[in-house]
């Protein structure tokens, strides 16, 4: 059965997703972008353009080049929203019947047929790259769209080649993005802030249905909007400084245009941004440069007013949901401004509750488009529901490290394996101490099991190889097998609780990983300096040993001071010291290289590795375990 | 007799049943094998189309630092244009074209081409009726690297 599409044909741009594998994925156009400009343009030459190619044309054909005609959409010519437009588009709106027409090259087009360009070439490129035909759509129209509207969406959809299986609310569709439609009884607030226009709907889940309360917005009020707010202040900045006004010279009105959008979206990770464009033009005294620094809290202070014009609707909207603002249980952000730190902050601060923003805000709406397409097409019946471990599993290893083999999140049932070694010579046992969470150090954890694993025959440490193998089976049941790859002998022990714990339990494990990181990331480090120190003195010792008399007592000196002085500090807590040490000696052993190289070869490759407690030890010998994993 | 018929009919329907499952589990398991042998392919040619990525998402970011250390060099006057540090800088933009030559980039727009919105955005229009229709001014060239246009030219365009 081939795929049904999910369009979000939005007024400015348009994105497209699809169900794979059980999961929606954007699909992008064929110029690489997840998102589509709604624009048609027929060129000077007759050639129909639609999507970025239009835009760039934009300013050199307006008259033949058509956006925003979801405004016009479904509308009488006598409609309020229709003499609105005319006043700002610059391509002609013309009568026909009572409904409009828009003219393109001397002719004219229903916007059902413009839209249907845009769709057209949605389809096309999603064809393109799934390589396969597409019939059907599932397309996405605002809360408020009437039926005409939504009559006139839908044929758009069919000129397009498509069968409209469903046109869903835009809001609906955010909700249906975060998997909102099982939540019942739950009522959501969808606020969504785009490049041109600001939408906030009122949704109530029921038994398999999602109603809209109610809705409400600024058809003029998004994203663009305050990229103007930031332009004008660049150009005042700059005539205060040079005395300049940039507005006037089209190609540093450019750049500043550019440097306002790109400064805007950087604010929203980082603090502090530098607008920086020499040469941005000449003065009288030679060239002059755009240099100049903006901070997050000027930027908000710049349009606060803005983000508070939001909220006018929103209160409206409540008013008519007859509801309050603690009555709300989900809030989902939707629209690229939603993620202005600022916004965020005041819808949390409005509603009471954090917004969810997981997904995409720009892609949120085609998404929900593309499972209900799923839903549709019937492609979420058949994902087989597979657990994943809510928690890392590990080893405990040389210092009380916590060594995961598999780490959080993975889907199970699987299987992972590691070598390890011993961390003394003729160490004959190794005790495998099975731990589960997310603390860098062992004990930290939670300890599931242990057991011992003996009669490996003596050897120099690092020489074992011991094998561990974590098998979780699809039940969630976790075997550990550790095998001694010399003697073929191995231990085993069978783990049912590793998957036991309540949710509550699993966050606070979670949570305190997160909240101790840093400590355990130094603990952990010290000990890996420690355990090279330890490394590093065992393998110069050896070397010592092996060279004999090819080195003299003048020779062995340097390096046995540095020794020393590595073991006294190896075992304090001051890691810059053991590095010093550490590299004082390396250096000195470096110094007489030649005569060590041949014997300080041999059993080195461990410097790095963690071993475990007084026990075993990490090697990298993962082609081995490839190997083993296709017996 | 009865007895032994109806266990018989009865183990006969579980066994049926049972060969439905299996049937069922088997497809499943295929399927699942299906999906991460192609998960494992479109990974690989993913990795390549990430890496070009990640290479021309440098190159657009380098971009403006080069256009902008060309308009640097617009601006030196005439008088210094001998002098040691100025035959420097001009050495340091020899090695950054040759960077650029290196990585397949490859220069386009200049006023007279005809204006085509494939690779060319319009910031305006101006009157010059000699370039009709084309390119009056070239406010930033575009790149490219073979076919694939990792920046375009923005241009205004005469009329």
């Amino acid at each position: 059965m081939s795929k049904i599409l999910g369009i979000d044909l939005g007024t400015t741009n348009s994105c497209v997703a699809i169900i794979e594998g059980g999961q929606p994925k954007v699909l992008e156009n064929a110029e690489g972008n997840r998102t589509t400009p709604s624009v048609v343009a027929i060129s000077k030459k007759g050639e129909r353009l639609v999507g970025q190619t239009a835009k760039r044309q934009a300013v050199t054909n307006p008259e033949n080049t058509v956006y925003s005609v979801k405004r016009l959409v479904g509308r009488r010519f006598e409609d309020a929203e229709v003499r609105q437009a005319e006043k700002i588009l610059p391509y002609k709106i013309v009568k026909s019947g009572n409904n409009v027409k828009v003219s393109m090259n001397g002719a004219d087009y229903t916007p059902q047929e413009i839209s249907a360009m845009v769709l057209a070439k949605l389809k096309a490129d999603a064809e393109a790259k799934l390589g396969e035909t597409i019939t059907e759509a599932v397309i996405t129209v605002p809360a408020y769209f009437d039926d005409a509207q939504r009559k006139a969406t839908k044929e758009a959809g069919e000129i397009a080649g498509l069968t409209v299986r469903r046109i869903i609310n835009e809001p609906t569709a955010a909700a249906l993005a975060y998997g909102f439609e099982k939540k019942k009884d739950e009522k959501i607030a969808v606020y969504d802030l785009g490049g041109g226009t600001f939408d906030i709907s009122i949704l109530e889940v029921s038994e398999d249905t999602v109603e809209v309360k109610s809705t409400n917005g600024d058809t003029h009020l998004g994203g663009d909007d305050f990229d103007q707010v930031v332009i004008e202040w660049i150009l005042n900045e700059f005539k205060k400084q040079e005395g300049i006004d940039l507005s006037k010279d089209p190609l540093a009105l450019q750049r500043v245009k550019e440097s306002a959008e790109k400064a805007k979206i950087e604010l929203s990770t980082a603090h502090e941004t530098e607008i920086n464009q020499p040469f941005i033009t000449n003065g009288e005294d030679g060239p002059k440069h755009l240099v100049m620094t903006l901070t997050r809290s000027k930027l908000e202070e710049l349009v606060g007013s803005l983000v508070e014009k939001t909220f006018a609707p929103v209160r409206k909207a409540m008013e008519d949901a007859r509801m309050k603002a603690g009555d709300i249980n989900e809030v989902v952000l939707v629209g690229g401004q939603t993620r202005m730190p600022m916004v965020q902050k005041k819808v949390e601060e409005f509603f009471g509750k954090k917004p969810h923003m997981g997904v995409n805000p720009d892609e949120v709406v085609a998404i929900g488009a593309a499972v209900q397409a799923g839903v549709l097409q019937g492609d979420v019946k058949d994902v087989l529901l597979l657990d994943v471990t809510p928690l890392s599993l590990g080893i405990e290893t040389l210092g009380g490290v916590m060594t995961r083999l598999i780490e959080r999140n993975t889907t199970i049932p699987t299987s992972k394996s590691q070598v390890f070694s011993t961390a003394a010579d003729n160490q004959t046992s190794v005790e495998i101490k099975v731990y589960q969470g997310e603390r860098e150090m062992a004990d930290a954890n939670k300890l599931l099991g242990r057991f011992m694993l003996d009669g490996i025959p003596p050897a120099p440490r690092g020489v074992p190889q011991v094998e561990v193998i974590y098998d979780i089976d699809a039940n969630g049941i976790l075997h550990v097998t550790a095998k001694d790859k010399a003697t073929s002998k191995e231990q085993k022990i069978t783990i049912s609780g590793s998957t036991g714990l309540s949710d509550a339990e699993i966050e606070k494990m979670r949570k305190d990983a997160e909240t101790h990181a840093e400590e355990d990331k130094k603990k952990k480090e010290a000990i890996e300096h420690k355990n090279m120190a330890d490394t590093l003195l065992y393998t110069t010792e050896k070397a010592l040993k092996d060279a004999g008399a090819k080195l003299t007592d003048d020779e062995r000196k340097p390096i046995l001071e540095k020794m020393d002085e590595l073991k006294q500090v190896k075992d304090k807590d001051d890691v810059e010291a053991i590095k010093k040490a550490v590299d004082a000696l390396s250096e000195a052993i470096q110094k007489i290289g030649e005569k060590l190289y041949q014997s300080a070869q041999q059993p080195t490759e461990e410097p790095m590795n963690q071993g475990t407690t007084e026990q075993e030890k990490a090697e990298p010998v993962e082609a081995e375990f490839e190997e083993k994993q296709h017996e | 007799m009865t007895e032994l018929l109806k266990k018989s009919k009865g183990h006969h329907q579980e066994l049926e049943k049972i060969i439905q499952e299996r049937d069922e589990y088997l497809a499943g398991w295929k399927r699942a094998q299906a999906d991460y042998q192609n998960s494992q392919k479109e990974m690989n040619s993913k990795k390549i189309e990430y890496s070009r990525y990640a290479q021309e998402r440098i190159l657009e970011d380098l971009l403006p630092i080069i256009d902008h250390f060309d308009e640097a060099l617009k601006h030196i006057p005439e008088d210094q244009k001998q002098e040691a540090w100025v035959v420097g800088m001009f050495h340091i933009k020899k090695q950054m074209d040759e960077f650029c030559r290196k990585q397949g980039l490859e220069m386009f727009g200049k006023v007279g081409d005809e204006f085509d919105p494939m690779v060319h955005e319009a910031l305006g229009q101006v009157d010059a009726p000699e370039h009709t229709g084309c390119i009056s001014a070239v406010v930033r060239c575009g790149y490219r690297i073979g076919n694939h246009i990792i920046r375009h030219a923005q241009v205004m365009v005469g009329k």
